[in-house]
């Protein structure tokens, strides 16, 4: 009893902190300033964050936190809002909010998607937040529990349960994850330290970026496929824009997603690298599963940005953990906040918590805020973002060239990154035309390079023994996880009905 | 199930052909790197069968295209030639530009590249949005948050300019005598 | 403008004058589509001339990073940056080039105009890749200039706290007992840690496990969590894990036992004499930017390290602030090159 005490005391001076009025402004700033960068396409939110950083060097330690947060979930936020309108995913999580999201848009209910976005990230905010306050040390050994056997088993399950996104065929779906796992594999060897498949390009040794492979395969090839249609009678979206807050039908038919989502983000969320990911991925596939009738998915069902987006936005939350209670980061932008820290002269780790309890609990109370002053901040933002879908198609096309231009050369002041953009834009066009999926292929992407990495370094420290997949708990429940996802995805009985679910769309 | 035919209208036929030249070509670029074995893999272990099991799938999707009738949705459609040429050079403009000639031209060449794929030409428009994004460019990315651009041409690049200029001139000149 | 050297392409004579257009048109044609940075030495020994001394600095000077925003690289850049405008009286642009293990970075700049504008601010990797890789897009020595050595960042050897030693000792008589089972993560092939280890490992007789990681970060973690068993960890990074008593700490790999853990014993005490891996911070300039000018970056460089701010946000973390001459920092490149050149012939290391 004495502890929840405490985290109840702790968690009133946190707010005290977060709620004086300076620092509610630097929240404000912060979130407004990071959603109008996160929403430009082409910068995701670790660019977002990196651009922003040195705004924050002349606040004091707390208020510099403070405002970094607000930019963070602003520039997620933000990120998510250009998935749904113009199908470019910043960060590697939008991608899958780009499946519906996108879909949605087309059919005149982009608003409905923002706003359930909104809605449902918010909810994942506040419970995380709890989250985090009660149970951020335990939850952070929990993390470093997962070992390389780990990782890889989890990573073995993400990818066979993203072959439930597929719409159409599950083997060129397969294909197009061996595709991603192949073009992971440009870059250094983590564990030999030799360059593979980077034709002897210097630039190529750090492995190709995510955001230029995303921008290309749904940026640049969407663009491509839009301008197919001549211009007279190119209509992307639709006239008919249903209202923009969403009916309640459609938020009693989300809310489920919505819890789902939030518990499977924030468990992921603590994995270091991996978690928002995955936890997108794999709140996307659940909801496909629970559905009853699941044929609107990849076309439009609400539930489909519901589940991902608290997803993505609980993990986002639940990152943390690692990094304030280890001082680990879990991802570049985590990265990116604990070199703010270090600027403002604080060693991030462990004693954080103890040494500065106003801006740990500062911080914590201030993720509340930053989440509500999101929800508030957005809602009214969305009618303007609705309208520039009105921009004739003409004119928005060149604007979202020229963004993705400027974002993917500032991801490190390189011309390499937008010719490369340039050569998988037609890549990706030539897959899209013969109905191959991008969603898997970014999956296998990010995934591969991590999936081999840990199994090489799983069987490096156990001398060549594999049964340790199978000896370690967790690496064993993933596993199983792994087997009954691939029972789902190719027993025949179920493989028919699947095939019923997608239309008979595919007919082999 | 349709007749064993070749179907090149079927989209799993060209599917199937990419995965397969992209499985031969992994297989070929990790001909190089040490193999290992399974339980101490090198460097070429994991490209190398991933390359064989992009074979494999690559030649049971292109199979299927020569035993069933394609769907609708799987028919082949037509390439938009003109905005796959274009776009794809536009952004190529843009980066080959954006270091020596500056934001300006850059953007510049860019929309007109972009802006050639669209059928009636409007030009106040077309300048319209490049003010308009040549500003956003400017101030936002540059000015704001920081992106190191050159607003013109680099320093090296006028004087490179200047040299060059001087160069024409100068037999013009000596030719006058002056 | 005065340029002699163009002048002397087009001699009198309308034969020659035709000689010159030609040249101009070749030149017209090549002028867009090679960039300029690319023509920047040729050009720089026309350009350093006492006149452009004199002007330093002109316009902003331009610190390149050989890493990406987050890192100590980054740290240190905006903590120098500030102290360079003020000593300098022109901005500092900080421009990030992360990639290829800081050999893009290299590359720009020593490829970038000699004029004391652009500089690197370079680390460890920058005299080791030149040794690790068989194609090294510059030379470390022969086309920069040194400027000065600004900190210097030694390694704690660390063990998850479940090992069974609290010495050096210790860890070398358990490797001994067990050849090849104790794990040692590393921040990357060929990183600083990577390279401790392989010293180590030399000195000692002994045989472990080298587990890279992707960074820093996880592979500090992967010891916390106790998979693998020991790391030469960065002082900065290891430091607030080792107070919180995340990881024991069994020496320190500078030759100087550390002002902010004095209780830290070296490894070189430790019965390794003459042990020493340090990571470090330093700046450097192409080769041909002006003396004068050098000794100007230097000026400011070393009074920004003196900064009690510097020496409360990593001297304290168990960063050793240094400030050194041109002349100690090209000398101690040198010896960096040769010490590494050896360890890693014999380590048999290799990148490619």
């Amino acid at each position: 009893m004495e502890f929840i005490n405490d985290i109840f005391g702790n968690l009133i001076m946190g707010f005290g902190v977060a709620l004086s009025l300076e620092n509610v402004l630097y929240c404000f700033v912060g979130c407004l300033l990071g959603t109008l960068v996160g929403v430009l396409p082409g910068i995701g939110p670790v660019a977002a964050i990196a651009l922003l950083l040195p705004t924050t060097f002349a606040l004091p330690p707390v208020g510099a936190m403070i405002m970094l947060a607000g930019i963070y979930y602003g520039a997620s936020y933000g990120g998510s809002t250009t998935a749904v309108l113009v199908n470019l995913p910043g960060e590697s999580s939008s991608v899958v909010t780009c499946l519906d999201g996108h879909a949605m848009a087309k059919n005149g209910r982009a608003g409905h998607a923002l706003a359930i976005s909104a809605i449902g990230s918010f909810f994942a905010g506040t419970v995380c937040t709890l989250v985090i306050a009660f149970m951020a040390p335990p939850l952070a050994e929990v993390a470093l529990k997962f070992g390389a056997p780990e990782y890889f088993s989890l990573m073995t399950f993400g990818l066979i349960a993203s072959a439930v996104l597929a719409r159409g065929s599950l083997m060129k779906a397969l294909g197009m994850i061996v595709v991603g796992l192949l073009f992971g594999i440009i870059g250094t060897d983590v564990n030999s330290g030799m360059s593979r498949f980077t034709f002897g390009l210097p630039g190529l040794s750090d492995g190709i970026g995510f955001v230029v492979i995303a921008m290309a395969f749904f940026g640049l090839g969407e663009i491509i496929k839009n301008l197919e249609t001549p211009n007279d009678q190119r209509q992307i979206f639709t006239d008919k824009v249903s209202g923009l807050m969403p009916r309640w039908v459609d938020v009693k038919d989300s809310a489920g997603a919505i819890v789902r989502g939030t518990l499977i983000g924030g468990g992921f969320g603590i994995l270091p690298g991996t978690g928002p990911i995955v936890a997108a991925f794999a709140s996307y596939a659940v909801e496909k599963k629970v559905a009853r009738d699941n044929s609107q998915f990849g076309k439009g069902d609400i539930r489909g940005v519901a589940g991902p987006e608290s997803a993505n936005n609980a993990a986002a939350q639940t990152a943390f953990i690692p990094t304030l209670t280890l001082g680990i980061p879990g991802s570049g932008t985590m990265a990116l906040m604990l070199g703010a820290l270090m600027i403002q002269g604080i060693a991030p780790g462990p004693q954080v918590m103890t040494a500065r309890p106003d801006l740990f609990w500062g911080l914590i109370a201030s993720m509340w805020v930053g989440n509500l002053m999101l929800v508030i901040l957005n809602l009214p933002l969305i009618g303007m973002w609705v309208q520039l879908l009105k921009v004739p198609y003409r004119m928005l096309f060149p604007a979202i060239l020229l963004f993705m231009c400027i974002g993917t050369y500032s991801l490190n002041n390189s011309i390499q990154d937008p010719l490369l953009m340039a050569f998988f834009g037609i890549v990706g066009y030539a897959f899209m035309k013969f109905g191959c999926e991008p969603a898997p292929m970014l999956l296998g992407f990010i995934l591969g390079p991590l999936m081999e990495e840990n199994l090489r370094r799983a069987l490096l420290i156990s001398r060549g023994d594999p049964t340790v997949f199978f000896t370690r708990p967790i690496s064993l429940a993933f596993l199983i996880l792994a087997a009954l996802s691939l029972l789902i995805v190719v027993l025949p009985a179920v493989r028919k009905k699947r095939d019923e679910a997608f239309q008979g769309d595919d007919g082999g | 199930m349709g007749a064993f035919k070749f179907r090149s209208y079927h989209q799993d036929f060209w599917a199937g052909l990419m995965f397969l030249g992209l499985g031969i070509l992994a297989v070929y670029l990790s001909k190089d790197y040490p193999l290992g074995r399974a339980m101490r893999m090198g460097p070429g272990y994991f490209p190398t069968y991933l390359g064989y099991l992009m074979i494999t799938v690559g030649a049971i999707v292109g199979a299927r295209s020569f035993f069933t009738e394609p769907t609708d949705e799987e028919r082949t459609t037509k390439w938009a030639l003109v905005p796959l040429a274009l776009m794809p050079a536009s952004v190529a403009m843009f980066a080959i530009l954006i270091d020596t000639m500056g934001l300006v031209i850059a953007v510049a060449s860019m929309l007109l590249l972009a802006n050639a794929s669209v059928k009636n030409f409007r030009p106040v428009e077309l300048i319209g949005n490049f003010i308009v994004l040549l500003a956003i460019a400017y101030f936002v990315f540059q000015r704001g948050l920081g992106v190191p651009f050159h607003t013109f041409w680099e320093e090296s690049f006028g004087k490179a300019v200047g040299e060059l200029l001087h160069l024409i001139a100068t037999p013009v000149r000596l030719m006058f005598g002056s | 403008m005065d340029q002699p050297r163009l002048r002397a392409i087009a001699p009198r004579g309308a034969a020659a004058a035709a000689c010159g257009l030609a040249a101009a048109l070749v030149a017209a044609l090549m002028a867009p589509a090679m960039p300029a940075r690319a023509q920047a030495p040729a050009k720089g020994a026309a350009t350093a001339t006492a006149a452009d001394e004199r002007a330093w600095p002109s316009r902003p000077l331009r610190m390149i990073v050989a890493s990406a925003p987050g890192g100590p690289s980054d740290l240190i850049a905006r903590l120098v940056g500030p102290q360079l405008t003020d000593a300098s009286g022109q901005p500092v642009v900080i421009d990030h080039r992360s990639g290829a293990n800081g050999m893009i970075a290299g590359e720009l700049t020593a490829k970038s105009e000699p004029d004391g504008h652009t500089f690197l601010l370079a680390n460890a990797g920058f005299v080791i890749n030149s040794v690790l890789y068989s194609k090294v897009p510059y030379d470390p020595i022969r086309e920069f200039t040194p400027i000065s050595l600004a900190v210097s960042v030694p390694n704690i050897l660390v063990v998850h706290p479940g090992v069974q030693a609290k010495t050096v000792a210790d860890l070398v008589a358990l490797a001994k007992a067990k050849p090849g089972t104790l794990a040692v993560a590393s921040a990357g092939s060929g990183s600083s840690g990577h390279l401790a280890l392989a010293l180590f490992q030399q000195l000692s007789g002994t045989e472990m496990i080298h587990v890279p990681f992707k960074g820093g970060g996880p592979a500090l973690a992967d010891v916390m969590g106790g998979q693998t068993q020991a790391i030469f960890s960065i002082s900065v990074t290891s430091f607030p894990i080792i107070k919180a008593g995340r990881v024991r700490p069994l020496a320190v790999t500078s030759l100087k036992r550390l002002a902010a853990f004095p209780d830290l014993p070296t490894v070189s005490e430790s019965g390794f004499k003459g042990y020493e891996v340090t990571g470090w911070f330093g700046f450097v300039a192409p080769v041909k930017t002006p003396r004068s000018v050098v000794q100007r970056l230097n000026a400011a460089v070393v009074q920004s390290v003196r900064m009690p701010e510097l020496q409360e946000r990593l001297g304290n973390q168990g960063a050793e602030l240094i400030g050194s001459t041109p002349e100690a920092f090209g000398a101690y490149l040198k010896s960096e090159q040769a010490k590494w050149a050896k360890v890693i012939r014999q380590a048999g290391i290799k990148a490619d």
